[in-house]
């Protein structure tokens, strides 16, 4: 299975929970690092590893909350499923908000634990492969020459040859062998799917009135 | 002639001493003549020559001793005649001066040597002359003194009056005749002869003089004190006493004019005109009105006139004054008093100026505002008017206090005005419902104060209007209410909140633990190993959560006290101040009475506070049921004899069914829809805590009373 592949990250300052957690975890087959510590975590978690993360609300210092917020500001988009003691909406809500993937309240039951963590994991993998088509999608992109890039983004915009060659001071004919360049390195069959992969990848097109 | 005889009849005398001397010397020759007899005849011319022998030696003894004394005689009278206070003079028919004596001399302030051979009458004054030569002819014609007066010229042309008294003196041949003239100085003798009448007249007069001295001293002492008197009194009186003449010129001025105008009596009195004194920008108007007033012989009283005192200020004062006269009845000016009013018309002026302030100020004031006598209405401010909805403050005045109440307040109104005319204790402030003109209430707020009006005792009052407060009140009790759910919830949350951590981790790790175990079990190859450890962990785990329910017991049985000495009463006082809105919402009459010499106790002041305040929400909703007015609160603190406190909380309520009497303490029992069934629980953990107890018990009449006590701090022991 693909997810024999990701690991299950349990953080709770409690040792008896965090070992409790591996066990269950262990007992469904899943790889689980512990850590006893939200900062510890952060110290060896490294963001390509694939997997989840289940995080203890109330810790002392940093709280699970904080930890999330902490791992969003590194680009870490690893799902976090919350165990509290006391659930409270409010703080639910803001944990759902940042992305976490679920909010379970302690004493949690094994099977609505080891669901939550296929999901995350479902999420992770998803999230991963995005990450990793548009990761090629800019490589691609990094090919190109400034001009073919100006080209590019004059092309996804639906402006024709003729306008661009205008717009941008060059000869027409030039603007053709630079689109053909563009279709070229990009990878893209079609006008279309150009667009699409520039959507993507976040690149806007160049407004041409 | 006379001379003649009396030598002869001197003669006969020595002759008989002479025949006597003889015959004792004869005598003496005794037996020798006896013998001799028989010769007599032969020796008698004998014994003649010697008798006249004899004789003429004892004449010529008397010659000498009558020579003698003639000589001692003649010296005494020269002298007399010489150094005689009066002038001798001997003078001819002529009136020439044959001698004179010293005194004469000195008398005419001639030399004695000049004298001689001049006459008398030239030294006389010219008018006297013919008197004085008719008084010589007087002399010189009869035998009597003759006396004249006549005056003298002295060499150095005073005159001195003279008197004259001459006698004509035997002519010692009898061919001139002569006589001696004595000169007095009248003069002196006049000066002399007045002095003594005047010193009679004088001593008599002095007589009088010291009956008058006495009598005058008498009256002088009387007048003294009178005066005295008097001075005090104007003094005192603060009044300057004057007397001026016809003309206004100070005649007198009392010593207490110092006091008012600066002045001495001295400094006034002959030197002042009364007008001096005035104001210069009123003087002659002044001036001119009252010397109008002293030509009509007027009494005035009281004209008010503004003088300047000698440090130049300003001094108001008012005059009486009544016309002067002397005993036949003229009028010799006006006297009279000035009264010093400076202060009394300042006081009028700013009297004047603050009612006028304090009228406006009151009349517009921003709170509404009632003066009232013995429960009718005097007075109302526009506001009050406006509160009211009356047309005018007439319409307040004059009419019962009570009609502007609702029904409701009207019997605390009336009682109010009851206990205040007995004098009893009137609270000052009290909450009560006003009514409209238009029927309407509304919730007022009255502070309430007796004050002294110029025409007697009077109720002021302010009245505010607490609608709005009210409700701000009673909104703030619903949030107060909430925020104490609210807390209270929270307490419990927090509670659970902790709770439910420290048991859910184990919990936790046992739940994961074990379904771990059954998920090992459903393998087809079990670890046992494995399922020793997980079952190792859940022991421990669950003995882990006993042991945090034992450790929360503790924590919630110890408590964590704050122990400090208090005292109750103050502790008492600040918590009813706390409740004292909540009380006045649910018109809860609130009664606290205090023990005093309240021994210091030593606890937590915020338990305490919740005790009571418990308490009290307790008591209070015990008289929801009840009818307002019965709804009462009485708080109370007690010394016990055996050195601790005790604290009360009785109400009106309908108090507590027996079978639940008996559970009130027991966690977790309520009788309220809305009650954790903690409150009396918790009280009971915090007094049992501090040492006390406390109990609720049943009034026997009405409601219930729960109390507790709490032991005296302990002495310091050395």
């Amino acid at each position: 299975m693909s997810q024999s592949a990701s690991t299950v990250f349990i953080v709770d300052d409690d040792t008896s929970v965090l070992k409790s957690l591996s066990r269950l975890l262990r007992s469904a087959r899943l790889n689980s690092v512990a850590f006893s510590s939200p900062q510890e975590f952060l110290d060896g978690y490294s963001p390509h590893t694939a997997g989840c993360l289940v995080l203890d609300v109330a810790m002392p210092g940093l709280d699970g909350l904080q930890l999330q917020q902490a791992l969003i500001a590194k680009g870490s988009e690893i799902p976090i499923i919350f165990l509290t003691g006391h659930g409270d909406i409010p703080m639910s809500v803001r944990a759902m908000k940042r992305g976490a993937v679920d909010f379970l309240t302690k004493p949690v039951n094994g099977e609505d634990l080891l669901k939550a963590i296929h999901t995350a994991m479902e999420t992770d993998r998803a999230n991963r492969q995005t990450r990793a088509e548009l990761d090629d999608i800019r490589q691609r992109e990094s090919t190109l020459t400034p001009r073919e890039r100006e080209v590019m983004r004059c092309v996804i915009s639906g402006a024709l040859n003729k306008r661009i060659a205008q717009l941008l001071g060059i000869a027409e004919k030039t603007v053709k062998v630079h689109r053909g360049r563009v279709m070229q390195k990009m990878a893209a069959r079609s006008v279309a799917e150009l667009v699409s992969l520039c959507r993507e990848a976040g690149i806007t097109p160049i407004p041409v009135a | 002639m006379r001379k003649k005889s009396k030598i002869s009849a001197d003669a006969v005398e020595p002759r008989r001493r002479a025949e006597a001397r003889t015959r004792e010397r004869l005598n003496n020759a005794g037996s020798k003549a006896r013998n001799l007899g028989s010769r007599t005849e032969a020796q008698r011319p004998l014994h003649e020559l010697q008798v006249r022998r004899t004789e003429l030696e004892m004449q010529n003894v008397e010659l000498q001793k009558a020579r003698d004394e003639a000589k001692a005689s003649l010296a005494k009278y020269t002298h007399l005649y010489e150094f005689a206070p009066v002038g001798y003079f001997s003078l001819d028919e002529q009136g020439r001066i044959l001698e004179a004596n010293l005194a004469g001399a000195a008398l005419l302030g001639v030399e004695r040597s000049k004298l001689v051979s001049r006459r008398l009458q030239r030294f006389l004054a010219p008018p006297s002359r013919p008197g004085f030569l008719a008084f010589l002819a007087r002399v010189f014609g009869s035998a009597g003194k003759q006396v004249c007066e006549g005056q003298l010229l002295k060499a150095d042309g005073a005159a001195v009056l003279a008197g004259f008294h001459a006698a004509l003196a035997d002519s010692l041949d009898g061919s001139q005749k002569w006589c001696r003239v004595a000169v007095s100085d009248l003069s002196a003798f006049n000066r002399a002869k007045e002095a003594q009448r005047r010193t009679k007249a004088l001593s008599v007069a002095n007589l009088w003089l010291r009956r008058e001295f006495i009598l005058r001293q008498e009256v002088e002492e009387a007048l003294r004190q009178n005066e005295e008197r008097f001075n005090q009194v104007a003094e005192a009186s603060g009044k300057f006493i004057w007397e001026v003449d016809a003309k206004g010129l100070y005649t007198y001025a009392s010593v207490s004019v110092k006091t008012i105008l600066g002045y001495t009596p001295r400094e006034l009195v002959g030197k002042k005109h009364f007008y001096d004194l005035l104001v210069p920008s009123v003087r002659e108007q002044l001036k001119e009105g009252v010397f109008r007033t002293f030509a009509e012989r007027k009494i005035f009283r009281d004209f008010p006139n503004p003088k300047v005192s000698k440090s130049g200020k300003t001094v108001h004062v008012e005059t009486s004054g009544v016309p002067a006269l002397d005993p036949t009845g003229k009028f010799i000016g006006y006297r009279g008093a000035d009264t010093d009013v400076t202060e009394r018309k300042r006081a009028e002026e700013a009297l004047a100026g603050s009612e006028l302030r304090f009228r406006t100020l009151i009349e517009q004031a921003p709170i509404a505002i009632s003066i009232s006598r013995n429960g009718f209405g005097v007075y109302a401010n526009r506001k009050l008017a406006q509160m009211c909805g009356l047309q005018g403050a007439g319409e307040w005045s004059g009419r019962p206090i009570p009609e502007f109440f609702a029904p409701q307040s009207r019997d605390e109104s009336k009682e109010r005005t009851r206990r205040r005319l007995l004098g009893l204790p009137v609270p000052d402030e009290f909450d009560a419902i006003g009514l409209r003109t238009d029927g309407s209430q509304f919730p007022i707020r009255v502070v309430v104060a007796q004050v002294q009006l110029a025409d007697g005792m009077a109720n002021i009052a302010f009245i505010t209007d607490v609608t709005e407060r009210k409700q701000a009140e009673l909104e703030s009790q619903r949030s107060r209410a909430e925020i104490a759910h609210l807390s209270r919830t929270a307490t419990l949350g927090e509670l659970s909140g902790s709770l439910a951590h420290e048991l859910n981790q184990p919990l936790a790790a046992i739940l994961a633990n074990a379904q771990a175990g059954q998920r090992f079990l459903a393998d087809d190859h079990v670890d046992l190993n494995e399922m020793r450890d997980i079952l190792k962990d859940i022991v421990m785990d669950t003995q882990r959560a006993g042991e945090v329910i034992r450790r929360l017991r503790q924590l919630l049985k110890k408590g964590e006290l704050n122990r400090l000495p208090l005292d109750l009463n103050e502790v008492v006082q600040a918590t009813l101040r706390l409740v004292r809105n909540d009380l006045l919402i649910h018109n809860i009459t609130l009664q606290a009475e205090y023990a005093p010499e309240m021994p210091v106790i030593e606890g937590d002041r915020v338990q305490l506070q919740q005790v009571l305040l418990n308490l009290i929400v307790n008591a209070t909703d015990a008289m929801a049921q009840t009818s307002p007015a019965e709804r009462r609160l009485f708080v109370r603190t007690e010394h016990l004899k055996k050195d601790g406190v005790c604290v009360s909380v009785s109400d009106s309520g309908r108090g507590m069914p027996p079978d639940i009497a008996k559970r009130i303490f027991d966690p977790f029992f309520t009788t309220k829809h809305t009650g954790m069934g903690l409150g009396l629980k918790v009280c009971r953990t915090i007094i049992t805590a501090h040492g006390g107890q406390i109990n609720g018990t049943n009034n026997p009449e009405q409601g219930a009373t729960f109390l507790f006590t709490l032991p005296a701090a302990k002495k310091e022991q050395p």
